[in-house]
């Protein structure tokens, strides 16, 4: 995570939280960017593995994710096209019942290798710093978001000099608010007027038929 | 910072107590490092954000300079109950009244910004 970025979170916090401790920003921040990540699915990875045929259904597939990170939720798989310059294109239906670990529907008689699309989110331990570890940009596009979810949940801890229930409510409702803002930037990949809403899947993905350029399901 | 070790907090604790002079000291280091040494529990009731970093309590018993590790905001508290417990001891009306002072400010340094 950038430097700056976080101190300048945590300056805007301490002035905002007076006689808050560094140590319980860090703790409330680790909550708040979980939090974050569960709601907004922000922060996606694309993992490919490989499936060898004629596996035994119910076949348990682990994908990792590359960043220090839980998995939170499996957004889709795809078949990872033959040729480099096609996008992915055929859908494949699996589940994950346990993070981390993946079943497919219907075994493939022939190896294959698939691209399955994740949501992550924080997990510990944290950097020497006490920093929670998450990607740089999600601090720099999301940092009011973050911020009031901050400054509310230590609002709402009891019997401190910074207790304020009132603006805890306040600012708990702008993070929660944020958090639905993010979620629908992610549906749409951050593009300006982009509809949200899309052909459903019987009907090819999209009115031209196939799926849309953005999220491929 | 002036309050580091446990030689800075019992020293501040002696300022305040009027017992500068040792011929011999009114209250013993033993009885103010035993105060010390309850603060910490206090203060972790009413602020447990403060010991996030600790896995065990200290307790002092020689006056040393062994560092006192607290946040640099709250460290005056510490040195109020010190004071604090140390005037519990006497019997004379003005000392109660300093104590209760000085136990109330350990409280409201802790849970208010004043």
């Amino acid at each position: 995570m950038a430097a700056q970025d976080i101190t300048r979170l945590m300056s805007t916090a301490r002035v905002r939280l007076p006689g808050a401790t560094d140590q319980a920003l860090q703790l409330e921040l680790f909550s708040v960017m979980d939090e974050f990540f569960k709601g907004s699915n922000v922060w996606q990875e694309d993992i490919t593995f490989t499936v060898p045929g004629n596996d035994p259904a119910g076949t348990v597939y682990d994908i990792v994710s590359t960043a220090p990170s839980l998995i939170d939720k499996l957004m889709w798989v795809f078949q990872q096209p033959t040729d480099a310059n096609q996008r992915p294109s055929v859908p494949v239906a699996a589940a994950m019942s346990t993070p981390g670990e993946l079943t497919l529907r219907t075994q493939p008689s022939s190896p294959v290798s698939y691209i399955a699309t994740v949501a992550l989110t924080v997990l510990d331990p944290t950097n020497r710093d006490g920093y929670v570890s998450f990607p740089a940009w999600v601090l720099a596009r999301y940092r009011a978001v973050i911020l009031d979810g901050l400054l509310g949940r230590m609002m709402t801890q009891p019997n401190k000099p910074f207790t304020n229930s009132q603006l805890a409510i306040y600012h708990l409702r702008k993070f929660v608010s944020g958090i639905s803002a993010a979620r629908v930037d992610v549906t749409r990949n951050n593009t300006y007027r982009q509809q949200a809403w899309r052909f459903p899947a019987f009907s090819g993905g999209s009115q031209r038929g196939r799926g849309g350029w953005a999220n491929p399901q | 910072m002036a309050l580091d070790t446990l030689q800075d907090y019992v020293s501040y604790a002696r300022v305040l107590l009027q017992d500068t002079v040792d011929s011999p000291y009114r209250y013993p280091d033993a009885d103010l490092l035993m105060a010390l040494s309850l603060a910490l529990p206090e203060a972790k009731k009413l602020r447990p954000d403060l010991f996030i970093n600790y896995t065990s309590l200290p307790t002092f018993t020689v006056k040393d300079t062994t560092a006192v590790v607290f946040d640099d905001m709250y460290r005056i508290a510490l040195v109020y109950y010190m004071c604090g417990q140390a005037q519990l001891r006497d019997d004379e009306e003005t000392q109660d009244q300093r104590a209760a002072a000085f136990l109330g400010l350990f409280s409201s340094k802790l849970l208010t910004v004043a």
